[in-house]
């Protein structure tokens, strides 16, 4: 397995933290307003692992595909004494090695221009942010069947209704997107 | 009668005075006089004979307890099984007390941290269980999982490790500090990459 290359140099990374701060507040929270003056579109997947071996091949297409390189993977929260930011490529075996070195920690990955969001949380769900083409490929099907799909996953007691208000507040943040302006 | 008188006269019993009497043979009486005397001289160097012939025996029985304590060529077989036996098992208690040793710094199994857990839910991904303790409990577990690999401090709680097989672990204190709404502290196991295994997430009331 590839090992990823740490980002040591802090002013990229401070950069990019004010740019992801934009979409994302804190660990995993979406901030709607910025995310509906896009009019991007937020889909949740279930997850194990951040990238199931089935879900890496359409992550690094999705990737490749809405965006230029070099990619990042960014911490949304503390990491100790390890890096925390990464280059990624838009590969299955760099999302392999991304997915088996940040395991356990909030992290996003994204673009230099922050042109899409993959947010992998410690809540048991993955979120794909961005214009509907990159959101569709991400999933590997329809923003409608992925919304659908995560419904099943998240109308269950077990959540206590936590994954259920995910679904609603990426609900709101579609039919804005779809809306005429 | 004479003689009689004579030989009560000369001091000796009156067996011997019949004896000296009869016979008049003074030197036989001086002979057994002798004798009588000398009885306990007899007496000590047969009792000095007997005394040998007892430290004799003893030595031969001492002899018998050194051979087979293995001093000598007869007790020697004896001797190595016996130290043999005692060898093997000192060694069994060895590897007795070493197998404990090792079991007791050994990592916990998924098995082992599981029993008495009951399944929440299930997904494609992902196998959930509850358990009770709370936090203090998902990181006794955590600990007991990772004993022998390297773990990071992510700090507020937040640790994780991977394990010998290549499976990531964590631990959280709760899975959402500091947002709008909380839920329970976690134990995440997370298989090595690139299986189809599924993810088992513990929370604990």
């Amino acid at each position: 397995m590839i090992r990823l290359k740490p980002i040591t140099d802090v002013a990229l990374v401070g950069r990019l933290r004010t740019k992801v701060a934009k979409i994302v507040d804190g660990a995993f929270a979406l901030n709607h307003s910025e995310l509906m003056h896009r009019r991007w579109f937020a889909v949740p997947e279930d997850k194990g692992r951040h990238v199931e071996p089935e879900a890496a091949p359409r992550l690094a297409r999705a990737m490749a595909d809405n965006g230029a390189p070099p990619f990042f993977a960014l911490a949304t929260e503390p990491t100790g004494t390890e890096p925390a930011a990464f280059l990624v490529e838009a590969t299955v075996a760099s999302l392999s090695a991304f997915s088996d070195e940040c395991a356990g920690v909030n992290f996003l990955i994204t673009s230099g221009e922050v042109g899409f969001a993959l947010l992998f949380t410690s809540e048991d769900y993955n979120m794909y942010l961005g214009p509907r083409p990159f959101v569709a490929k991400a999933l590997g099907t329809s923003i409608a069947e992925g919304m659908q799909r995560f419904l099943a996953y998240a109308d269950c007691p077990t959540w206590e209704g936590r994954l259920m208000e995910v679904y609603r507040s990426c609900a709101a943040i579609n039919a804005n997107a779809t809306q005429d302006h | 009668m004479t003689n009689s008188r004579n030989h009560a006269d000369n001091g000796f019993c009156p067996v011997l005075q019949r004896d000296l009497s009869v016979r008049g043979d003074g030197w036989i009486a001086f002979l057994c006089l002798w004798l009588l005397l000398s009885w306990p001289a007899a007496s000590a160097v047969a009792g000095t004979t007997q005394k040998g012939n007892e430290t004799a025996s003893s030595t031969a029985t001492t002899q018998r307890a050194t051979a087979i304590r293995g001093n000598t060529p007869a007790g020697a077989a004896a001797s190595e099984t016996q130290s043999l036996r005692a060898l093997n098992a000192q060694d069994k208690a060895n590897q007795t007390a070493t197998t404990n040793q090792r079991n007791a710094q050994a990592p916990a199994s998924r098995q082992q941290i599981l029993a008495g857990a009951r399944v929440l839910q299930e997904s494609d991904h992902l196998v959930q269980y509850g358990k009770t303790g709370g936090f203090a409990q998902a990181n006794h577990d955590f600990n007991a999982m990772t004993r022998g690999v390297a773990v990071v401090d992510r700090s507020d709680g937040l640790r994780t490790a991977k394990l010998a097989d290549g499976a990531n672990v964590n631990v959280r204190p709760n899975s959402r500090k500091g947002q709008d709404w909380d839920s329970k502290p976690t134990f995440e196991i997370q298989p090595r990459p690139g299986t189809n295994e599924r993810t088992i997430k513990i929370r604990y009331d």
